[in-house]
């Protein structure tokens, strides 16, 4: 009689539905900070799962919402606030920069030049990188920065004035400058000096 | 006594309360060296992803030599990562020609010179000086910059490529990752495109059907009516066919034809067949062991002096046994079936060791053997 009881209960956990494709609800205390965005779903088909777990179909009414949550990927990582919210709003603030080069400049300025004026050196490199690959990726002409220019050794207080007084020989060429203008909030401004005078973007 | 005890467990407290602090530390070092770890490859996928794009659209259009300006890694990690992640992009460059960029080796290039004239005094790396780097031209014409960096959960590569004759950007790409995408782990020589190394890595995980040569020890113990006999391990080797009844592995049905043998005892062949479950599928990966339980019939024919006891047309006493395993001329022959439950451990899919009870289904009448005979035994194995 007992064996057959622990032949039932075998047969019953065996033929169980497997759980492991429904996702555990998220532990803060193991994933740390997670990132997490809502989307309404609009009556599609969702095929949920990672690239091993595809059997799972859900059908979402019209009125649903979806939250999708992952892990920080440097969630074990503390990194200053600051340091975070600059880089996690580096995509977003070239993308503007690019936006607003592209419209008040277009195909006027041949050779940009960027700079940035940062408080922390290890930011400084990371908010030049973004600008340029953003730019460049999007085909503006675009120079390695030449360390020897006054205005890319200027003060960020005088930089409007240093830009005014340069001679601009090339009139096609435009520096791009970022500058911290609130190391707390990490608030971010861009500039650009060209022939045409300094101008906020 | 009490104030023994007492004292002790103050001391323990204090000790822990004392140490805690330290223990906090070791586990945020533990969760860098992990996240790290984690980057890495992640950061490696990307880099493998980047010079994958340049095998397809070679960058610079023509064979170039060009100089690794260094990998920048995210803020809070260190240069040990930068150098590994140096090292890897190096070695993707050098396997991968068809890429058209030689990666070269620039030390002026990438350290921080000073450069002087009258007016001015610029300090930079060399690369970066136009008046040093038109110097450099006979050893790199052209200098490759890569970052990586975390941004919530995504991890990005950011590179571009400087001319060093007019200083130019004249490539840039961004790439990017998330936590929840597994790394490729490709081989460096012959990058392939990550949906198809995906695809091979499936495979290997899926890989359901497979011819599986078995080869191991096996050995029993058998309770008789008057006795328990410990058979000796013999020798025992299956050829046979195995499949995952679903692509998550869980159940695995498995159709073995097996050879034993041991010398002056007994020769078998075996059929038998055996259903699997996985039990911890959740944890299933390619380096901890897989358990599975199972549970399948068996047929086996056995020849040979120790076959004796499973005769049932005389009741044998264990001195019968001893001696008919040492008759020569005695080769009686015998049919068992049995119905096996087990559990069984796979460590690599590759070594396999089980534990089984066996219930001989056709020898209840057996006088020889107790009512519901079973055997237990353990296997020990290889699958090739």
């Amino acid at each position: 009689m007992n064996a057959l009881l622990v032949l039932v209960a075998l047969f019953v956990y065996l033929t169980a539905p497997s759980k492991d494709h429904v996702r555990s609800g998220i532990d803060l205390a193991d994933r740390g900070r997670i990132d997490c965005r809502l989307s309404a779903a609009d009556g599609r088909k969702t095929v949920h799962g990672s690239g091993y777990h595809e059997d799972i179909d859900i059908d979402y009414h019209s009125n649903d919402s979806a939250v999708s949550c992952q892990s920080l990927v440097l969630a074990a990582i503390h990194r200053p606030l600051a340091t975070e919210l600059t880089l996690n709003r580096l995509d977003s603030f070239a993308q503007r920069v690019r936006a607003s080069i592209d419209q008040h400049f277009a195909q006027r300025v041949q050779l940009w030049t960027v700079s940035v004026f940062h408080s922390d050196d290890g930011l400084r490199s990371k908010i030049l990188t973004a600008v340029k690959v953003e730019l460049a990726e999007r085909k503006l002409p675009l120079a390695q920065q030449s360390p020897q220019n006054r205005i890319l050794s200027a003060e960020v207080s005088s930089l409007p004035d240093t830009c005014r007084q340069l001679d601009f020989k090339d009139r096609s060429t435009g520096y791009l400058l970022i500058i911290e203008t609130d190391s707390e909030a990490s608030a971010l401004r861009a500039a650009a000096c060209t022939a045409e005078g300094w101008m906020w973007l | 006594m009490n104030r023994i005890l007492l004292g002790i467990i103050l001391a323990l407290y204090s000790i822990g309360t004392l140490h805690a602090e330290d223990g906090d530390a070791e586990l945020a070092n533990r969760a860098r060296g992990a996240s790290a770890m984690s980057i890495q490859l992640m950061a490696a996928d990307l880099l493998d992803e980047l010079v994958y794009s340049w095998t397809k659209n070679p960058p610079l259009g023509m064979k170039a030599r060009v100089a690794l300006m260094g990998v920048s890694v995210p803020v809070g990690l260190n240069a040990q990562l930068a150098s590994l992640l140096e090292t890897h992009v190096t070695q993707l460059m050098i396997k991968n020609p068809q890429s058209g960029i030689i990666p070269v080796y620039c030390a002026a290039c990438v350290a921080v010179t000073t450069y002087s004239v009258r007016d001015k005094t610029i300090i930079a790396r060399g690369g970066e000086i136009p008046e040093i780097s038109q110097t450099l031209k006979n050893q790199a014409a052209f200098a490759l910059y890569i970052d990586i960096e975390g941004q919530g959960s995504q991890l990005v590569l950011r590179s571009y490529i400087v001319s060093l004759n007019d200083h130019s950007i004249v490539y840039a790409r961004s790439l990017a990752t998330d936590s929840s995408q597994p790394p490729s782990l490709r081989h460096a020589v012959n990058l392939v495109s990550a949906d198809d190394a995906r695809r091979e890595y499936l495979a290997i995980l899926e890989g359901r059907k497979r011819l599986s040569l078995s080869l191991g020890i096996r050995t029993s113990v058998i309770q008789t009516s008057s006795a328990v006999v410990l058979t000796p391990p013999f020798v025992w080797a299956t050829l046979g066919f195995e499949t995952f009844a679903n692509h998550r592995k869980k159940w695995l049905a498995d159709f073995q034809f097996g050879v034993a043998s041991l010398k002056g005892d007994h020769n078998a062949w075996q059929l038998s067949s055996r259903l699997y479950r996985h039990l911890m599928l959740e944890q299933m990966d390619l380096i901890a062991p897989d358990v599975y339980i199972y549970a399948g019939p068996a047929y086996w024919e056995i020849n040979g002096p120790g076959t004796a006891l499973f005769k049932d047309d005389a009741k044998l006493t264990p001195g019968d046994i001893a001696a008919n395993l040492g008759g020569r001329e005695y080769k009686p022959k015998a049919h068992i079936t049995a119905f096996s439950l087990g559990l069984e451990a796979r460590l690599a899919d590759f070594m396999r060791m089980g534990l089984y009870v066996e219930h001989f289904t056709n020898q209840n009448q057996n006088a020889n053997l107790k009512a519901n005979i079973h055997s237990y035994g353990i296997e020990l194995g290889v699958v090739l």
